[in-house]
């Protein structure tokens, strides 16, 4: 999109020649001090289509985690400080041999439409996702829980049971989850709102529910979901929690980006900025604009089951003769350099972690060398029809040609085809650029899915036992943060290994108008904590 | 002209529109890359999961066979459910309206602007009247679309706030600057082909002999030449109204506007097929209704045109 950039800096140019005067700061976040928000107001921002479904445990992407954000209150949250604690639990205690949790619920919270959030509630809500016959997206979400395997199959049919075996309601706030395995990052898990519990209307007619949800959140539905229009939500006035400071808000659904333009004419309160438009923003809206690495962490992939990348010094070599730096300043600004496995907004982050992700072309060299160089051309697959990634891509090949001397070749296949190469290990060389964005919060989900033998995206085909032990004991550790050691040492180990190039963090960044303060993160996860955002009266 | 070729000119439509449906259906279901398995995100979905979506829209079965089941859909007024469990239906329902006023406003603006434009630079030819307009509606031929619609919003939404730079929330008036970008493109053009049009039936020796009876210049215009200039005009018209119905894409994602063309867009990006074959075969109805209506309208203004 760089090209309108220029045609619509030329065209502003002409538009001020054109128009008399010139604009002073009209818009843009003049969050003077000392105008703080009371209760009360309306406020806008800007969303996307849910594509999937507004029930929690359907919908995967920010369009959707962030209407859950304002409709439920999960499990466990983390504090202002990043610090995990119950939020609509009233606690989640381990047994002793680490495999069943007790979940107690606060007593007196109700549903939207009046009915008690129970332990029943919650259970129901566990193993209608769990059930490969719904054919929700977050099932897998599910499978750390005994009986699992019963409602799913591969062929989802057939089935004898559609419960979990592992769910138990005790009484009507307190029910146990048995796991098939040690697992100390559970209650992280908790956090994310695929473990929402559902209201018996929902099982009445989930299609209807879809349509206008009722949570147990600060916010309920005001009216249904107007499709690629609007979500507004109302205040609930019964919320058991602390109260949201707003009385309605509007998440306005945008497509493409019509959103800058509509920011910029104060139509829309919050808005996401991306690399677009981040330059422009530092000038213009630099007073409300906020910076954060986001949970996505960004590499390049090696294909392990290649033996021309199986030369552990070669890759490393490879990593450390690239300028990210100087790439993402100027082509990325959006984001920032990567030095770990895990993004710095998770606990466990180490800065400086990775050896080998700094440039520095005399150690390349040497282990270029010391690997015995490559032979013959390095395929770099890229996936098309992204500007910005085909010349990110040529600079990267044009670092490795300078600094080791390789012939590089930049390949673009469209991006059904470059994931489906990348699911199904056919890369025949290294890809760029691939993301990995976290489930839930923890060191540990940044690390087995994609490095773990058997991880549920490990496109690389690494595998290494210790790494696996390693993994295996920090699961098998006694609360989360005992496990966070143990997690530390796998990441050193595959950072060693470098079976991919760590290349930077994304960004989540925003602005916002006068109209609103506090607008703040909700905490690791890449949304705002729309709840906390206060209109200015 | 004659019943039986507008009864043989509607039966064509079928073959036709089958055609369509099945090169579209082709397109989009054979094509690599599997919408189902990217249904979240990054993340590959378990075997599980994926196998009971792809049974509810009978992707496990072959190619042949899924057709069928659309195509018996189709029949029956179903147009199937993307991906997502959205009946393709609704989502046509809900933005056709939307796609429809932006067609409309556009229109109306390429109709007035554009035959204003043609009659007056006809009239006024070979004066600076003409010259004007010549160069200005070659001008904005030449502006794309994406500069018109960034300008607008720059100018009338961002600096002067009259109007909505995004969404349809504010009635009417969301729709003023889109409308005007297309409109008055379309207008550029219809203007410059209209005026030809004009000049050349304003040459006529039928309209000598109506100047020389002393008939005043605008029933000259009004009833003799403008009708004779018709043809490529109602041509030109159809042909943009079917256009316009199929979505206006860059528009619509410019402006925010949930059309049928931002649909599209939409469905191609996430391999949506049952919506992308839907809206594909809507607008193939539309521009193919069209191109008879035209047709009709032609041979109805002047009657040189038959058709057998």
């Amino acid at each position: 999109m760089r090209g309108s950039v220029r045609i619509v800096v030329v065209t502003m140019a002409l538009a001020v020649v054109a128009s008399a005067c010139s604009s002073s700061s009209s818009s843009g976040g003049d969050t003077s001090s000392g105008a703080t928000g009371t209760q009360g107001g309306t406020f806008s921002v800007a969303n996307c289509e849910p594509a999937t479904s507004l029930i929690p445990s359907n919908n995967y992407e920010g369009c959707g985690t962030q209407v859950f954000e304002v409709l439920w209150e999960p499990l466990m949250a983390f504090d202002e400080n990043n610090n995990l604690i119950p939020d609509q639990a009233d606690s989640v205690t381990p047994s002793s041999d680490g495999l069943t949790y007790t979940i107690k619920l606060k007593s007196g919270w109700t549903f939207h439409d009046g009915t008690p959030v129970d332990a029943q509630s919650y259970v129901d809500a566990w193993n209608y996702a769990a059930d490969c016959t719904n054919g929700y997206i977050l099932n897998s979400f599910f499978d750390k829980i005994v009986g699992y395997s019963d409602l799913n199959p591969s062929d989802c049919k057939d089935l004898k049971t559609h419960e979990l075996t592992g769910l138990k309601v005790q009484d009507d706030t307190t029910f146990d989850v048995k796991l098939s395995a040690p697992f100390s990052q559970f209650p992280v898990t908790l956090t994310f709102d695929a473990y929402d519990p559902l209201p018996k209307a929902f099982f009445d007619d989930p299609d209807a529910f879809n349509e206008q949800p009722i949570g147990d959140g600060p916010y309920m539905m005001d009216g249904k979901w107007k499709h690629d229009e609007s979500i507004t939500v109302q205040r609930y006035e019964d919320f058991a929690g602390t109260p949201g400071s707003a009385d309605k808000i509007v998440l306005k659904e945008y497509t493409g980006d019509a959103i800058w333009t509509d920011f910029q004419a104060g139509s829309v309160d919050i808005a996401p900025i991306n690399s677009t438009h981040l330059l422009e923003a530092e000038q213009t809206y630099a007073d409300s604009l906020q910076r954060f690495a986001s949970s996505s962490f960004l590499y390049l992939g090696f294909p392990l089951y290649d033996p021309d990348f199986q030369n552990k010094e070669l890759r490393q070599a490879l990593s450390l003769a690239l300028d990210r730096d100087a790439v993402i300043k100027a082509l990325l600004p959006n984001e920032t350099p990567a030095t770990d496995l895990i993004s710095p907004a998770i606990d466990g982050y180490r800065e400086g972690a990775c050896q080998y992700c700094t440039l520095n072309v005399d150690l390349a060299k040497q282990k270029f060398d010391d690997a015995g160089g490559f032979s013959g051309t390095l395929n770099l697959n890229i996936y098309a029809d992204d500007p910005i990634i085909e010349q990110s891509a040529e600079a990267i090949r044009n670092q490795w040609q300078q600094n080791l001397g390789i012939d590089v070749k930049i390949n673009a296949i469209p991006y059904n085809s470059w994931y489906g190469n990348t699911l199904n290990q056919k890369q025949d060389g290294v890809w760029f650029l691939d993301g990995w964005v976290m489930d839930y919060p923890s060191i540990q989900d940044y690390l087995t899915p994609l490095y773990g033998t058997t991880g549920s995206y490990n496109s690389t085909g690494y595998s290494n036992k210790q790494v696996d032990d390693l993994l295996k004991q920090g699961d098998e550790a006694p609360d989360v943060e005992a496990g966070l050691p143990i997690y530390q040492q796998a990441d050193d180990l595959v950072l060693e290994d470098m079976p991919v190039i760590p290349w930077g963090y994304g960004g989540f960044n925003s602005v916002n108008t006068a109209n609103v303060t506090n607008v703040v993160k909700d905490g690791p996860f890449d949304q705002w904590a729309l709840e906390k955002v206060q209109v200015v009266q | 002209m004659s019943r039986r070729y507008l009864v043989r000119r509607l039966l064509l439509l079928i073959p036709v529109l089958l055609g369509v449906m099945l090169l579209v259906f082709g397109m989009v279901f054979l094509s690599p890359g599997d919408p189902i398995s990217r249904l979240a995100g990054n993340k590959p979905l378990p075997a599980s999961t994926v196998a009971s979506i792809k049974a509810s829209y009978h992707l496990d079965q072959p190619f042949v066979v899924q057709f069928l089941y659309y195509l018996k859909g189709v029949l029956h007024g179903d147009f199937g459910q993307t991906f997502t469990g959205r009946s393709v239906s609704d989502i046509v329902r809900e933005r056709f309206p939307v796609t429809l006023k932006l067609a409309i406003g556009a229109f109306a603006i390429e109709i007035v602007l554009g035959l204003s434009l043609a009659i007056v630079a006809a009239m006024r030819r070979r004066t600076w009247i003409d010259s004007t307009i010549l160069v200005t509606t070659l001008i904005l031929w030449t502006i794309p679309t994406l500069v018109l619609a960034f300008v607008l919003q720059y100018i009338f939404g961002i600096k002067l706030h009259w109007f909505p730079v995004a969404g349809v929330s504010d009635g009417w008036m969301s729709y003023v600057l889109p409308c005007l970008t297309i409109g008055v493109l379309s207008a550029a053009s219809l203007g410059r082909l209209g005026r030809s049009a004009i000049l050349d039936n304003m040459t006529g020796e039928h309209i000598r002999a109506a100047n020389a009876r002393g008939l005043p210049p605008h029933r000259v215009i009004g009833r003799h030449v403008l009708k004779n200039s018709l043809v490529p005009i109602v041509t030109i018209f159809g042909l943009d109204l079917a256009y316009l119905m199929a979505g206006a894409v860059l528009t619509e994602t410019i402006f925010n506007l949930p059309g049928l063309g931002n649909a599209l867009v939409t469905g191609i990006r996430t391999q949506n097929g049952p919506l992308v074959v839907g809206l594909v075969m809507l607008s193939s109805i539309f521009i193919v209704f069209s191109i008879l209506v035209v047709d009709l309208l032609c041979a109805r203004i002047d009657p040189r045109i038959s058709y057998e």
